[in-house]
């Protein structure tokens, strides 16, 4: 995988050496900075070296501001991963009660909005929900910010007012999705003996839902949620592209854009481990979250 | 078979992560009807009783809006070099970033050029990548899922591996750096969403193939001697075709999304050609005074990404009905 991704940026067409010198720029010279970047060397030779960079922390440096790759990297995992973690806790506090409630009243009026709703939302893409809310909030109410970012360190409130719009459009693609399963995963439950006779013992309808009903449906979701992340980056890319947000997502399509090889490879490497690690956790909470996998036999 | 020990309870775990995987699948590339469907399938599973009446009736109204909508736009895209219109690259300067008109049916942007000529022809893009990304994917995809699903064993577990392998990076990030490798033109976008969405196919044909494979009709052809590329095209095939090709216009929706994602980021074909996304982009700075620029195209994307969601999903209901009545 680490071979496919520094091949594949490798092969890229267009010679950087020439794009950053400029068409002007004579020969010799791009020879020289080509030299210096590693490019004449064989792919194979290249990767190696690379790879035990990789490996010692050294990823090499920008072409074009002379920034370590590894510091880029430092300085822009934060953001993506608090604009993450804001829309993946906005999107299930919102998807929670939506499911619960389309699950009780299941084709009632507002089970069958929602599902109008949710339909709707999913064939909206990610940039264009994104343009939606800044027409909406800045543009129009002159509330929150259209882009930029402030570090939480240099000013909480300031941060989170830059992160409120791009974690809205984040959240609000993952809502539709993660309401939707949690409604059908109830509506079986609340068919469950022990709902009827939780009903039966005249607990409130709040405490049948939400105490007995809630946990035992809630497990496909959270695993859906963990496993969602590839979703997420991929809805995270466009968004700091959007609201120009200093995270991975933008670095790695300005070092396209660029053809910042070193920078783009590191980005990938990075977003690539972090999906494959958290892959690899979740199929492992999966039976942990699941009893239903660990009894299995006895059943 | 006796080599291995596990081998006996490989299929029934196989079987249940290719139901999960296909959801994640759904999740990550697809997003869509996947996950909305088991909900509404139940629905109308449980309140529908099989009827006989003929396909096109039971597909209902909706199905038959949407389907009006895509081929509307489908010969829009067509035919926009010999419609009536205006030149998508002519500007108007008399008329910049003008709201809508009996001129300028869906206003002008920033330049003065005519937003709904623009449009039109954006159609083009969005309908070559997302038929054609589709095609490359089914007919692939569709390909090793059979193979995998049909002779199991070694192949499978080699498909298997580099569906998974593909799977392994985001789909964003997997297009982008596949269209930045390949080069922004027309026929490498086409064949970077393609190769995304092949994994897709691959882990719905291998799904449908194992509950085909062994039902009675395969078993006679085989006790029949008929041979295995036979029974693939003439037993099997037949039934995984038809949920499969249901899926790829859910699939097509989310091509005509990757691809206007690229255009939006201005890494799909030439900003000179228009498309919807890069209409998209360029409004983009006139939101305040002249939101239109962003408005119309949106729409029009919306209303067919919808229109091919709903399709999709309502033939794969349909089908799901008739497969739970046999």
């Amino acid at each position: 995988m680490t071979f496919a991704t520094f091949s594949m940026v490798r092969l890229l067409p267009g010679d950087p050496a020439r794009s950053f010198l400029g068409p002007e720029a004579p020969q010799e010279q791009v020879d020289r900075l080509s030299q210096d970047m590693g490019l004449d060397k064989n792919v194979v030779v290249g990767y190696v070296e690379w790879l035990g960079g990789v490996v010692t922390g050294d990823m090499g440096s920008s072409y074009r501001t002379g920034q370590p790759v590894t510091e880029a990297l430092q300085q822009r995992i934060p953001v993506s991963f608090q604009l993450m973690l804001m829309a993946q806790v906005l999107a299930l506090l919102v998807a929670i009660p939506i499911g619960v409630l389309t699950a009780y009243r299941a084709g009632g009026l507002f089970d069958r909005i929602w599902s109008g709703m949710a339909f709707a939302t999913i064939a909206v893409p990610g940039f264009v929900l994104g343009l939606l809310l800044i027409y909406l909030f800045p543009v129009q109410l002159g509330l929150f910010r259209i882009s930029g970012f402030t570090r939480f360190t240099d000013d909480p409130l300031g941060n989170l007012n830059s992160l409120v719009l791009p974690s809205v459009t984040l959240a609000m693609l993952q809502v539709a999705i993660y309401s939707r399963l949690l409604r059908s995963d109830m509506i079986a439950t609340l068919q469950e003996d022990f709902v009827s006779i939780a009903r039966a013992k005249g607990l409130s309808t709040r405490r049948v839902l939400l105490g007995h009903a809630l946990r035992p449906s809630s497990f496909s979701l959270l695993t859906l949620a963990g496993l969602n992340v590839g979703q997420l980056i991929s809805g995270a890319v466009l968004i700091e592209f959007l609201f120009g947000l200093p995270g991975i997502g933008l670095l790695m399509i300005n070092s396209i854009l660029g053809r910042d090889l070193l920078m783009l490879q590191g980005a990938i490497l990075f977003i690539v481990v972090v999906y494959v690690v958290l892959n690899l956790l979740v199929d492992a909470l999966y039976s942990v979250l699941d009893p239903r996998i660990r009894t299995a036999g006895g059943a | 078979m006796s080599t291995h020990p596990n081998d006996r309870d490989t299929p029934s775990r196989l079987d249940e992560a290719v139901g999960t995987g296909d959801l994640i699948v759904g999740e990550e590339t697809m997003s869509t009807a996947a996950v909305l469907a088991p909900g509404h399938a139940d629905v109308e599973a449980s309140t529908v009783p099989p009827r006989q009446s003929p396909l096109w009736r039971r597909l209902g109204v909706q199905f038959w809006v949407c389907a009006v909508w895509v081929v509307l736009v489908g010969l829009a895209g067509v035919m926009a070099g010999i419609l009536p219109i205006k030149d998508p690259s002519t500007s108007d300067f008399t008329a910049l970033a003008e709201g809508p008109s009996w001129r300028y049916w869906m206003g002008t942007d920033a330049l003065g050029r005519d937003i709904f000529s623009r449009v039109v022809h954006g159609t083009r893009v969005s309908i070559i990548v997302g038929l054609f990304a589709v095609l490359i994917g089914l007919v692939v995809g569709g390909m090793l899922g059979l193979i995998a699903g049909y002779y199991r064993r070694r192949i499978e577990s080699v498909i298997m591996t580099f569906a998974d392998a593909l799977v392994a990076f985001p789909a964003l990030v997997l297009l982008l750096t596949l269209t930045t490798f390949l080069g922004q033109t027309l026929e490498n976008i086409v064949l970077a969403i393609g190769i995304v969405t092949v994994p897709v196919f691959i882990r719905l044909a291998r799904a449908n193939t194992l509950t085909f494979a062994q039902r009675e009709f395969v078993l006679a052809a085989k006790a029949t001697g008929s041979r295995n590329f036979r029974i693939i095209t003439r037993e099997v095939l037949p039934n995984v075709a038809m949920p499969l090709m249901a899926f790829s216009l859910v699939v097509v929706a989310v091509a005509i999304v990757a691809e206007g994602s690229l255009s939006f980021l201005g890494l799909s074909v030439p900003p000179t050609t228009p498309t919807w996304g890069n209409i998209i982009a360029a409004g983009r700075q006139n939101l305040q005074d002249a939101p239109h620029i962003v408005f119309f195209p949106s729409l029009v994307m919306f209303l067919t990404v919808m229109a091919f969601n709903l399709a999709g999903d309502r033939l794969r209901e349909v089908l799901e009905v008739k497969e739970g009545a046999l």
